[in-house]
């Protein structure tokens, strides 16, 4: 079956087009006009923008945390009982299927889940699983483990730790590795209450930065396409902006992925010791090639907020609004989950949404940028729209300042901020970046042999109304989104990463489960019989 | 996607000794014809695994019907500090290398979990607290239990009733906070909250089914309390029958646990409206499909309502009955493992040719109409 | 001016979501409209014709001519306007009531008044469990308003409540004013067993001590103040509570299990 998309605005940076054009696709690919046939279905693109089908690289939207913010909260959903009308919850659908929908229904086509302990694999595949339409991936979480840390305190080698590593993401099926506050959930375990970059585990005598630079090595060894994704520690702490730059000095020059950088970028001026100090750490990430980020951008509403970094969770339990909250001391990482109000009356919280603006605003690079508001910890996805609007109209940004709290316009340079994406920005940040960052190199593109994941959007000068639903969109070829509506929803496939190890660490680590646990390793897999498509994986290649 | 389920079903159904004989794509013809001509099914029990679960949950949706679980009761308890306050919560693997103070509360834990000893490692030193013994509290237990946990043991035995007043009482006395008591009694409670503040990581570990709920609720205070000064979490063993596995499938598949209906197409979630049994005695419910894979459990209701069975032994109070296998030992399944606190795999123990229950809902829904099948 | 009557056919085969039917909602809408409003609970609902005869009148005057236990959500969220039923209801009645009247000739099911924020409601017979208590995941019950309840409540009266004035003549279940935040609660009748557990603030006022837990304690005589105060409000409404509360009272603070800041209050 031959599908031509004609005659609409094709912005795909990654083949250098940015022209009126067609997109043709054949059997879930994208392939050049073919000579002397014609299509057997044709879509009208015209007053359409065509784009490659956006990809979301931090959204938490599976697993056993995910499932507690759901249970937490049952007043927050939509047809709870006919009493709240609408919620900002209930609009993000917080189901799995209603995830895959309204993913796909602002045209994008692949999300990746980036917080999955191991031990806990299990459950965020399965919820996976029934995520329709989107392709998936999952990062597996280490650095607060005592296996881990065990072999850094006895100084085993990077290969050791690449081993475990390795063997991590195999048992998990994840296309990559993040760390969480390294050491930070174990030093919570202690009862250190807070935990910064140079601080000790206790009883291990690691500090973070130890932990991290191991993970990041290993990373590096496995040749890993993504590399390691860091949530960087003192998250949302006023000042907390050194700690950032630190930590990117503490990356060595080596490849590494800074999560939701707007919680990190605030200073302490002014009476209420809270500031924006989003133009200083964006000169950071200008100045260090060796580092991607994303935003974590933050909107005003009632969402929840969904972490593995318990310390910081820990700590939000005073401020939890409605006051409600879970704390979880897991095998291997910890977690919490604590529901919040992002008020457009509140100043922090409006130096926080002028933060993650000024981040993207002001780093220049878009192929080190990406889209995310860290769902559902700064906003619900489904405000993506919203914020597009807010990066391509500055005359929109000024409108949503002159909102806010008095004092908030003085702490940030927001307001001074002329830059406005284009569209063909936007192509690289949502999807030609991501792309590389993943390492799937089968997306992100419309170049010819590229899988046929394409978003089409009526244009629209209101680029919230335009980016909300796709005219259509196509996963491997398929119509699946028409007028915004979901028209079909086959399932898609969860990417992963095979880096190949020593064995012998599969038997070690059965030797530690047995003495320290009493119990097999294989209770914590993902077997092919525990899941309702187990065929439905993806492998993304290791760098050459 | 059912393994296998489909063909080798149709051999292995065993016949129900008291409804009449059938087969089994019979039946589940004639389970889809009640529940489809009814106005309000439900689906109870749903003993069953994750697949089990998922399958259950989306036949209530095509029917427009509501799913509860034979343990909601539990399930609602366990939610409800989660639900309505703050909750701290650990795994059996941390309860065992790293709690330097366990604390039991109440009484049928051990009947719940028979390992519980053995699985925490009571008798041993807490692996990863270098140096530090282990203290072992148990407040409300039974006799026999807290004697045979192989463990010393300091017990203070309460009655059910009481035992909210006394996690009160120890909680007051914590947070420093005066209570009326005896010198002796005084003396007794702020040893006990000296113990549980003076524990580097502390667990309580406990149930529903131990608990009153507001008892369960005073818990989680007390466990909150303690986390102004040191690290103390808690465990609860769980409701029966996959009570909790099904409770996360509701989450990710409606978004809610049991007790949830879709009699208008969308998920609501009403712990009273929904349950199963007052939905049958009341009338309002006018057919039902009892699930209980891992057992045969019959349902709670006494009053006659069009009714498909489907367990693993031979029930037969109902029209028409199905006997599933029993999910890890006929056919391999998901659960939430008791000895994890995670949803597990686990292998079968005696492979068999009995269907699972998400083929046997495939099939019912196969017969739906408006069914592409 | 005459009532908008509703008049019950016969017991509805399924239960009803009348929460459609306050004068704020069917101000604007002809009888004929009415009618057809869907207030069952199945995929196959019931309509307002299907279960009740209309006599059209004055729509800020609704009378409910017959009841029954599957009447849900009566006077849900209403904001002014007087609802009268004649009759027994179900679940949730006056939940989340911002003003108004609301007054119930029979008993009242589980959760009356649950989050009500204002305005009056009156139950003549018995309520369930839960009187005024906020519905699951909700962190607060009823936040204002007055209730008065001539029989009893079950368990767990005004559960979370976090303000207002609720008055039970007959006698109330266990647990009454479980984790109470604040507000009031008068039970002028025999009070089940451990009443205020784990109350914040807040009163309970009872005609004699039931058992209570040893994290509340006698702090003797109370001086009349307050109390007296809601006596001569309550006097026209309630008279048996009015006279409880103008007794001398003595005072047990608790629950020391969490702030510990309630007070249960008994004659002296």
């Amino acid at each position: 079956m031959i599908v031509r998309i004609s005659g609409g605005h094709v912005v795909d940076p990654l083949s250098g087009r940015n022209e009126t054009g067609d997109v043709w696709i054949e059997d879930g690919k994208i392939v050049a006009p073919p000579q002397g046939q014609s299509a057997d279905a044709e879509y009208d693109a015209r007053n359409c923008l065509v784009m490659a089908g956006a990809i979301d690289i931090h959204s938490h939207i599976a697993g056993a945390n995910v499932a507690t913010a759901r249970l937490m909260l049952p007043e927050a959903h939509a047809a709870y009982m006919a009493r709240p009308a609408q919620t900002q919850l209930a609009a993000a659908g917080w189901t799995a299927e209603e995830t895959g929908r309204r993913y796909a229904r602002m045209g994008f086509t692949t999300v990746v889940e980036p917080a999955v302990s191991p031990h806990l694999a299990l459950h965020a595949h399965l919820e996976l699983s029934d995520i329709p339409i989107i392709d998936k991936a999952v990062l597996a979480v280490l650095g607060n483990d005592d296996y881990l840390l065990s072999a850094l305190r006895k100084g085993e080698g990077a290969t050791a730790v690449a081993d475990y590593v390795a063997l991590t993401l195999q048992a998990t099926r994840a296309l990559g590795v993040k760390c969480i506050n390294a050491g930070g959930a174990m030093a919570f375990k202690e009862n250190v209450r807070a935990f910064s970059l140079d601080d000790v585990v206790p009883q291990y005598g690691l500090t973070s930065r130890q932990i991290m630079e191991a993970l990041q090595d290993a990373a590096v060894k496995l040749k890993l396409a993504h590399p390691l994704h860091l949530h960087m520690n003192n998250l949302g702490l006023p000042g907390n902006v050194e700690t950032a730059i630190a930590t990117i000095d503490a990356a060595r020059g080596l490849p590494l992925h800074l999560a939701h950088l707007q919680f990190y970028a605030y200073g302490k001026e002014g009476g209420r010791a809270f500031s924006s100090a989003a133009a200083q750490l964006a000169e950071k990430v200008n100045a260090s090639p060796h580092v991607t980020v994303d935003i974590g951008q933050v909107m005003f509403s009632d969402t929840v907020t969904i972490s593995l970094d318990v310390l910081r969770q820990f700590t939000g339990l005073k401020t939890a609004r409605p006051r409600k909250g879970f704390i979880y001391d897991g095998d291997i990482n910890s977690a919490g989950v604590v529901p919040y109000s992002y008020k457009r009356s509140d100043f922090f919280n409006a130096v926080q949404w002028a933060c993650g603006l000024e981040l993207f605003l002001l780093i220049d690079d878009p192929w080190r940028v990406f889209f995310t508001t860290d769902h559902p910890n700064g906003a619900p996805f489904t405000v993506y729209p919203e914020i597009f609007a807010l990066l391509t109209s500055r005359d929109r940004r000024a409108e949503w300042l002159a909102s806010l709290p008095k004092g908030v316009a003085e702490t940030t340079t927001l307001g001074s901020i002329r830059r406005e994406y284009t569209f063909e920005e936007l192509a690289i940040m949502t999807r030609a970046a991501p792309a590389k960052l993943l390492g799937m190199r089968d997306r992100g593109s419309l170049a010819a042999g590229a899988t046929a994941d394409v978003a089409v959007y009526g244009l629209h000068k209101d680029r919230a109304k335009m980016f909300a639903a796709a005219r259509y969109l196509f996963k491997d070829g398929a119509l699946v989104v028409r007028n915004g509506e979901i028209v079909h929803a086959p399932y898609g496939r969860t990417f992963r990463a095979t880096p190949g190890f020593d064995r012998a660490i599969e038997r070690r680590l059965d030797r530690y489960y047995t003495s320290l646990y009493g119990l097999k390793r294989d209770l914590f897999s993902v077997p092919d019989f525990a899941l309702p498509r187990p065929q439905a994986f993806g492998e993304v290649p290791c760098l050459a | 996607m059912p393994r296998k389920a489909k063909s080798s079903a149709r051999k292995s159904a065993a016949a129900p000794k008291a409804a009449a004989p059938i087969d089994i794509d019979a039946a589940c013809k004639l389970a889809a014809t009640l529940l489809s001509a009814a106005r309000l099914p439900v689906i109870a029990g749903m003993g069953a695994d994750v697949a089990g679960a998922r399958a259950a949950i989306r036949l209530a949706r095509a029917t427009h019907g509501v799913y509860d679980h034979l343990a909601s009761a539990e399930i609602m308890a366990e939610l409800e500090p989660l639900r309505r306050a703050r909750r701290f919560a650990t795994t059996p693997d941390e309860a065992r290398v790293r709690a330097d103070c366990l604390l039991f509360v109440g009484a049928g834990l051990v009947q719940r979990w028979p390992e519980i000893g053995a699985r925490l490692a009571v008798g041993a030193p807490p692996a990863l607290q270098r140096g530090r013994a282990r203290k072992i509290v148990w407040l409300g237990g039974d006799r026999a239990d807290v004697k045979g946990l192989g463990a010393e043991v300091d017990a203070l035995a309460a009655a059910r009733r009481d035992m909210g007043p006394l996690i009160g009482m120890i909680r007051a006395r914590a947070m420093g906070r005066p209570i009326k008591a005896e010198k002796s009694a005084l003396r007794r409670i702020d040893s006990l909250a000296e113990t549980f503040k003076a524990a580097h990581f502390g667990v309580a570990i406990s149930s529903a089914a131990a608990l009153d709920p507001l008892a369960l609720e005073q818990l989680a205070g007390l466990v909150e309390d303690l986390n102004a000064t040191t690290r103390f979490s808690s465990l609860l063993l769980g409701p029966r029958a996959n009570g909790a596995g099904v409770t996360q499938a509701g989450a990710w598949v409606a978004g809610f646990p049991p007790r949830t209906g879709f009699c208008s197409g969308e998920a609501e979630h009403d712990p009273w409206r929904f349950d199963a049994r007052r939905l049958i005695e009341s009338g309002e419910a006018d057919a039902a499909l009892w699930i209980d894979a891992y057992g045969d459990e019959p349902p709670p209701w006494t009053r006659k309502v069009p009714l498909v069975t489907l367990t693993c032994g031979d029930f037969g109070g109902g029209l028409v009955h199905v006997r599933a296998g029993r999910p890890g030992v006929d056919h391999d399944c998901v659960e939430m493992a008791i000895e994890t606190g995670v949803l597990t795999p686990r292998a079968a123990s005696a492979p068999s040719a009995a269907p699972r229950v998400d083929a046997i809902i495939e099939r019912i829904m196969a017969h739906l109409p408006g069914s592409c099948a | 001016m005459k009532p908008l009557v509703f008049t019950l056919r016969s017991e509805p085969v399924e239960r009803l979501d009348l929460s459609a039917l306050t004068p704020a909602r069917l101000s604007d809408l002809s009888s004929a409209a009415i009618e057809k409003l869907a207030i069952g609970t199945t995929q196959r609902p019931l309509r307002v014709g299907d279960v009740f005869r209309l006599r059209d009148g004055d729509r800020s005057v609704i009378r409910f001519s017959g009841g029954s236990s599957r009447f849900d959500r009566i006077a849900m969220a209403m904001e002014s306007g007087v609802i009268e039923v004649d009759g027994m209801v179900g679940r949730e009645a006056g939940c989340g009531m911002r003003g108004g009247a609301l007054t119930i000739s029979g008993a009242a099911g589980d959760y009356a008044a649950s989050g009500a924020r204002g305005g009056a409601i009156e139950i003549g017979g018995d309520c369930g469990d839960f009187l005024g208590a906020p519905l699951v995941g909700e962190m607060e019950g009823i936040n204002g308003g007055v209730v008065i309840v001539r029989g009893r409540a079950g368990h767990r009266a005004c559960d979370r409540m976090r303000r207002g004035l609720v008055a039970v003549e007959k006698g109330a279940g266990e647990y009454a004013g479980s984790r109470m935040i604040a507000g009031t609660l008068v039970v002028a009748g025999p009070v089940g067993g451990f009443p205020g557990t784990m109350m914040r603030r807040g009163t309970i006022i009872m005609p004699a001590l039931p058992e209570i837990a040893p994290t509340f304690l006698d702090c003797g005589a109370t001086p009349l103040g307050f109390t007296a105060l809601y006596a001569t409000s309550l006097a026209a409404r309630s008279p048996r509570a009015a006279r409880l509360l103008r007794r001398a009272l003595r005072r047990f603070g608790g629950d020391t299990a969490t702030l510990g800041k309630g007070e249960l209050l008994v004659p002296a």
